[in-house]
């Protein structure tokens, strides 16, 4: 595969593993969590 | 009594949902062969560049307007926009978030369907020595659909349908925790597991170490990322890289508000919808451009596969010939089928479930439904849509849904949406409410995009999309060099611009809007159909006056051609296999026929006139069924209409407007 199809593939792969681990990351070590069942 | 409320469980449960929805089927059969078409690597470019000023601002755009609409009490469409506008043009506008999901989903159920039955029967290795065309003979005992035959049922393929839609009542029927949560917890991660394990396999295929390869896997990866720079200045591209986020985000068509309006006011949308939005990129770039492109190059070859996915689409691809090409794998060909009949099955559950709740919980709001009451009316409601879907060629019924609720509506109802969040409701009282709770602090210059971006952009698409043109342009074929006319969209108008023309004579494509209600894409179609009917025709004519020593001739003709190439210098493996494979191919075919005894030829050539006749009948017809289908679209949308204005004259009777 070309140098410039590599450098594609790997930018765009790092762009997006990055921000999919970056927000997993934040929401997981997040104090904030949904609540549940309130009454209407 | 006090009802309790129906609250998502876990914040992690609800990123699932949404990428659930998110992700589909077009995540693996759809993108890369968009971008393999569309400039490869550099398609990568539009893409992301679409995905800032059209994606994620809707993701947030979505996620804020259902919180919001949640706080009031309306969990669907048509409610959550009349809180942003008392103009009731609003609420009927909305109308489209219960529209398209419910048309969407009548059709999309039934490719769910064929999903199970795909991954059902892999596990049985009931694909075990199939090659494509025994794959496409299932897929017609399947579907029942025959060429040029308006009418196809398959009782089997109506009673897996009938299975499909009752599993999806039930699961609605559980509730968001119990029901879509669970499935989107099981579903979403065996769906990446899966994707994961046939990727890595699939990527190590090479000619060395797989006897029946062509070429190795990377080269299909080749085919998808190498970038070709100069497809960058196509407008076309720009459009189908801002349709691809469109459309891959599951953004227009009211399922993102649905699921948003189960949040409270001081919980995150800003992070959990980020989370979600990458998440779909996730599965679409770097699993979806992972498997089913570079497997069809290792086992097919790139020509094959360039023909293939010519038009931008990887159905054939996953549905007719992978199949067969698991069958490479040995032992492990069964397992290999399932997990990709399987992720997809994954993929479309998540998203049929989410197109059921805007309905659900538009009934369980406004007519005190039970859950269990409005699942089962959502299903009932699906029928007028899913029965033509079942029972009509795929031309008259479910091309036509998807195309008008799947593609157009969309972009309509994603612009109505951010006109109305930034520019009626008020951009300052949009971003306030995007920022509350917010766990990830959106930069500021989303709020200038918007408000100024986005809304443009969607009418740049809707535009291109309703005047498409067909732009057809002389140009020399590099191939034989000469002169010849392709038809190129909106580029040289657009591109004439600048140079002063020329400019081709101006007709509507048939995918455009005004081209499709003229009915050109039938036009455009059926003189490409019946000439290749008529070639066929002519071949078998031809066929029934030679000999069988001139059929052999052939075959030898083709074996020394093959044994040329054998000892051909200067070739490397994969071109060495490549061109013996479509020798083979070739001699698999005159072979064939060589055995045909002369009736069969006779039988051939009738069923090739009598199809020709069928075929002139079906494209005579199709306008007609179209028309129909049409009303039955528009016949659906008035009916919801008369539910909304039923439910606020409720309300009002009861003080609740």
């Amino acid at each position: 595969m070309p140098l410039d199809a590599w450098l594609f593939l790997g930018i765009a792969w790092a762009i997006i593993m990055g921000m999919t681990g970056y927000c997993f990351y934040k929401l997981l070590t997040s104090k904030q969590q949904l609540g549940s069942g309130d009454e209407e | 009594m006090a009802k309790k409320k129906e609250r998502w469980a876990s914040r992690v449960g609800l990123v699932l949902a949404m990428a659930g929805n998110a992700v589909g089927l077009g995540n693996f059969l759809r993108f890369p062969a968009q971008a393999a078409k569309n400039g490869g690597g550099a398609f990568l470019i539009p893409y992301f560049v679409a995905l800032v000023v059209v994606g994620l601002p809707l993701i947030w755009v979505e996620w804020a307007m259902g919180r919001y609409g949640g706080q009031h009490g309306h969990h669907s469409a048509p409610g959550i926009f009349q809180t942003h506008s008392r103009n009731r043009f609003w609420k009927y506008f909305g109308v489209m978030g219960l529209w398209s999901c419910l048309v969407i989903a009548s059709y999309y159920l039934y490719i769910e369907t064929w999903t199970m039955a795909y991954a059902g029967y892999s596990l049985m290795n009931g694909f075990k020595g199939m090659d494509p065309e025994g794959v496409g003979n299932f897929f017609g005992s399947l579907t029942g659909e025959k060429d040029y035959q308006l009418i196809a049922i398959s009782p089997w393929g109506m009673g897996l349908f009938a299975l499909c839609i009752t599993l999806n009542v039930f699961i609605l029927s559980r509730g968001l925790a119990k029901g879509i949560e669970l499935v989107s917890k099981v579903g979403m991660p065996l769906l990446i597991l899966f994707a994961a394990i046939l990727a890595v396999r699939g990527l190590f295929i090479t000619p060395e170490n797989d006897v029946n390869a062509q070429a190795p896997a990377l080269e299909g990866l080749r085919f998808v990322w190498e970038p070709r720079y100069t497809q960058l200045d196509d407008p076309t591209v720009w459009l189908a890289a801002a349709g691809q986020i469109f459309f891959t985000l599951s953004i227009g068509m009211g399922s993102i508000h649905c699921y948003a309006s189960y949040l409270r006011q001081q919980d995150d949308i800003a992070l959990t919808g980020a989370t979600a939005g990458w998440t779909n990129e996730f599965c679409e770039v770097i699993l979806g451009g992972s498997i089913l492109i570079p497997i069809a190059v290792a086992y097919l070859g790139l020509s094959e596969v360039q023909e293939r996915t010519a038009g931008g689409s990887g159905f054939s691809l996953g549905f007719f010939v992978f199949p067969s090409l698991f069958n490479k794998w040995g032992a492990f060909a069964p397992v290999a089928g399932f997990m990709w009949f399987g992720l997809l099955f994954f993929a479309a559950i998540t998203s049929s479930l989410a197109m059921g709740q805007p309905l659900m919980a538009f009934l369980q709001q406004e007519f005190n439904y039970s859950r269990e009451k409005s699942a089962l009316a959502f299903g009932v409601m699906l029928l007028p849509l899913a029965l033509p879907v079942a029972l009509f060629h795929s031309n008259a019924f479910s091309d036509e849904f998807d195309y008008w609720a799947g593609t157009v509506m969309l972009v309509v109802f994603a612009m109505g949406e951010a006109i109305l969040f930034a520019w009626i409701s008020g951009m300052d009282r949009g971003w306030a409410e995007m920022l509350s709770g917010a766990e990830l602090q959106i930069p500021r210059f989303f709020y200038y995009i918007i408000k100024y971006v986005t809304p443009v952009f969607l009418l740049i698409i809707l535009v291109s999309v309703v005047f498409k043109p067909v732009g057809e342009v002389e140009m020399l074929d590099k191939a034989t060099g000469k002169p010849k006319t392709e038809a190129q969209s909106w580029t040289p108008y657009l591109r004439g611009l600048f140079t002063g023309g020329p400019f081709p004579r101006w007709e509507f494509a048939g995918d455009g809007v005004i081209g499709k209600l003229l009915h050109n894409d039938i036009a455009e179609t059926r003189p490409a159909k019946l000439k290749s009917i008529d070639e066929a025709i002519r071949k078998a004519e031809a066929d029934l006056k030679r000999t069988d020593e001139q059929r052999q001739a052939e075959i030898t003709a083709l074996n020394n051609e093959s044994a040329a190439i054998e000892k051909k210098e200067g070739l490397t493996l994969e071109e060495r296999r490549a061109e013996l494979y479509k020798l083979d191919n070739k001699r698999k075919d005159l072979e064939k026929n060589r055995t045909l005894t002369p009736e069969a030829r006779e039988e051939r050539l009738d069923r090739l006139l009598a199809s020709r006749t069928d075929a002139e009948h079906f494209y005579e017809a199709l306008p007609t069924w179209r028309n129909i289908d049409r009303l039955l679209l528009v016949g659906v949308y008035a009916f919801l209409c008369v539910l909304v204005f039923w439910a606020w004259s409720r309300r009002r009777a009861e003080g609740r407007a």
